[in-house]
């Protein structure tokens, strides 16, 4: 498979802290401004899951569902605290990148067990859509940050996740190329606008929903390891989000 | 018959959260996760109450009210407007909503306080399953 063009790679954080004195007059307010809209973003953002939480513990108080109804209750609690804590750890790496302040640790990592593990964790947390994983019949071996490449590759699909109709198909292929392993995922959503397509990458975007950190996230964890991201889009075509990770030489 | 709800919310599992909390209370629960589609289905369906979040991509809920108000199909049916943000959005929000019925539920909430809101704007359902305070 060749790998996809580019279309689309997100520049340096725009949502970073900025000494006050280099700011202006309406340029400090619209500051200001700016980070009560983010901060606002993100209660409503972690409001939802944790109303779920909530609302689900409420009802198992109540003990007034079946049994049936207790076991999915239980279940989506379980999804929800995992859902939050995926959250909270986008949220720590959004703030380190725009901070200039990633923290990378490489180990030696299997790279297609990395990818089936992560993909096995996603379609658990996603009973309503199918993840259909593509895999090479081989060994991957790679250095790299396992819980951060872990984190950007549930990112992505997450987002495919959240943008595909459910019960539809999400594809994830694995394939190598020389000296590099691409992970493409594709969906079938509704695709991006050009406009929208543009600030993708960018951190706190929300046109699409959400907080708007994890594609800023996956690209910042992703180009920190020597890798590169890349989105391919088009309303009413769904999207394809690939990214690439350099492979150790052992391989 | 069993009074009808509408949940529009862009959160899958937060809208199954609400649904199973009405449905076990006795009332009959529909779902809609599109913002984009979500008047068409309020207009089609013509729910005793629709429960609407303000915060969804594509489509703000303050939008989806002012097509009910403006639609005498679906100016009357009442509304939960739920939010993640303890403040209000709009500087305009009381014109919006004027003459409309409706209550605000903040996330997270008790369930008692849902159940209480809906009642006060569509009675109780055929059929109490769990009491008010009743844990």
């Amino acid at each position: 498979m060749g790998e996809p063009s580019r279309e689309t790679i997100g520049g340096a954080a725009d949502f970073e802290a900025r000494p006050a004195e280099r700011l202006e007059g309406g340029s400090l307010a619209a500051a200001h401004k700016s980070c009560d809209d983010v901060i606002s973003l993100l209660a409503h953002e972690l409001r939802g899951p944790l109303a779920t939480l909530n609302g689900y513990a409420q009802l198992l108080v109540k003990k007034g569902l079946s049994p049936q109804l207790q076991e999915k209750a239980v279940q989506s609690v379980l999804e929800q605290t995992k859902r939050m804590n995926s959250m909270v750890d986008n949220l720590l790496q959004a703030s380190r990148l725009a901070a200039g302040r990633l923290r990378v640790s490489l180990e030696a990592v299997e790279f297609v067990s990395l990818v089936r593990q992560m993909v096995e964790q996603q379609q658990a947390l996603a009973p309503h859509h199918r993840l259909n994983l593509d895999v090479p019949d081989q060994f991957m071996p790679a250095r790299l940050d396992a819980a951060l490449a872990g984190l950007a590759l549930a990112n992505v699909v997450q987002n495919a996740i959240k943008f595909s109709p459910r019960e539809s198909e999400i594809l994830i292929f694995l394939r190598r190329t020389d000296h590099r392993a691409v992970v493409s995922v594709v969906d079938a959503g509704p695709g991006i606008s050009s406009e929208d397509l543009r600030h993708v990458f960018e951190p706190y975007r929300t046109e699409r929903g959400g907080m708007g950190v994890g594609l800023f996230v996956a690209k910042g964890i992703v180009e920190a390891q020597n890798g590169e991201i890349g989105i391919n889009s088009q309303l009413g075509t769904g999207t394809t989000v690939w990214l690439s990770v350099p492979l150790a030489n052992s391989g | 018959m069993a009074k009808k709800i509408l949940v529009v919310d862009d959160d899958p599992a937060f809208a199954d959260m609400l649904k199973t909390a009405l449905a076990a209370r006795g009332y009959e629960v529909a779902v809609c996760l599109q913002a984009a589609t979500a008047f068409r289905q309020i207009k089609e369906s013509h729910p005793d109450l629709t429960t609407l979040d303000i915060m969804m991509p594509g489509r703000s809920g303050w939008e989806i009210v002012n097509q009910m108000r403006s639609n005498a199909e679906t100016a009357k049916i009442p509304i939960i407007i739920s939010t993640g943000v303890h403040t209000t959005h709009m500087a305009d929000e009381g014109l919006l909503l004027q003459g409309m019925r409706y209550e605000k539920l903040y996330k997270p909430f008790e369930l008692d306080d849902l159940y209480r809101k809906v009642e006060r704007l569509i009675g109780g359902p055929e059929n109490v399953k769990f009491e008010a305070g009743g844990v």
